[in-house]
């Protein structure tokens, strides 16, 4: 009865896109203007809008989920290796209010780009450990040196890359990893009551 | 009823919404007032902690959980009003409260 359709496509991030088809620029300057006018009125976070594929790899390349400490670790993210890659770091890590908000905002971009016939995922694992961050630290809007000085054991970036572009392969589903060959197993959800109906 | 079922719909949205590897950072408490839903949305590390898979993520910092906590929340907020949108229902935010919880309201 209800349109439900997007909200299971923003539930699932995409795993595989075809990097060789960038996203179009008509799409890329509504996003650009939609988060320009966002800011604007909630200056709660800086803006990265990359499209360069030399500075995708390098994202790609320290995309991973890193417990040990050591880095380039042989998983890699794929959600990562997307023509179109949107981070808007927040300013205040503290401000709960302004977080919540940024979420919302992660929320309208990833609807209005699903709406728009392309495939999407979330991403927030970057490794920490990495030295490969320095070259990319203008899009992450770190100082990286600064950041390992200041920075306490296992620490993490706080950051959340939203992955746009088409899907690699068409027919495919939504968690095909191309690294792989081979689905990417989701961890499911918890089983908790956490929607609690009192009407 | 103006939006006959909603309610499960809502439920559907707000348990689907984007999560990373299947962790819940908040909680969701609904009533109704006279016509109006009142969608409450609580950031909470409450059920975080009794996810056994998180033994694996006792290292990560607390500003790293406070983070994803609060965009996770927003995430779910966000993934609502999209749903609202989508399918031409009008609804407000209350933000007063926050950051302690943001409340979605649809007069139904």
């Amino acid at each position: 009865m209800y349109n439900l359709t997007l909200n299971h496509m923003l539930s699932h991030a995409n795993r595989s896109f075809n990097i060789d088809t960038p996203v179009d620029a008509e799409t890329v300057e509504y996003l650009t203007k939609m988060i320009d006018d966002f800011l604007v009125e909630n200056p709660i976070a800086k803006k990265s809008v990359i499209q360069d594929k030399e500075i995708i790899k390098k994202l790609f390349y320290i995309g991973h989920w890193c417990r040990d400490g050591e880095f380039n670790g042989d998983v890699k993210l794929p959600s990562l290796w997307a023509p179109l890659i949107i981070i808007l770091p927040p300013i205040d890590t503290t401000d709960g209010k302004s977080l919540i908000n940024l979420g919302r905002f992660y929320s309208k971009i990833g609807m209005a780009v699903l709406k728009r016939g392309y495939a999407l995922g979330f991403q927030n694992s970057l490794d920490c450990h990495d030295p490969r961050l320095r070259e990319v630290q203008e899009y992450l809007h770190i100082n990286y040196d600064e950041f390992v000085a200041s920075k306490h054991e296992d620490e993490f970036i706080l950051k959340t890359a939203i992955c746009i572009g088409n899907k690699l392969k068409l027919d495919s589903p939504h968690n095909w990893d191309w690294t792989r060959a081979k689905i990417f197993e989701s961890f499911p959800k918890i089983k908790v009551d956490f929607i609690k109906d009192y009407t | 009823m103006k939006y006959p079922n909603l309610l499960e719909s809502i439920k559907n949205v707000i348990n689907c919404a984007p999560a990373r590897c299947g962790r819940i950072y908040f909680e969701c408490i609904i009533t109704k007032v006279n016509d109006t839903l009142k969608i409450k949305f609580i950031p909470t590390t409450k059920y975080f902690d009794l996810d056994d898979r998180a033994d694996d993520e006792t290292r990560l910092q607390d500003s790293f959980t406070f983070y994803e906590s609060h965009h996770h929340t927003g995430l779910a907020i966000g993934a609502l009003e999209g749903f609202f949108q989508v399918n031409n229902i009008p609804y407000t935010i209350d933000e007063a409260k926050s950051p302690e919880y943001f409340e979605v309201l649809v007069n139904v």
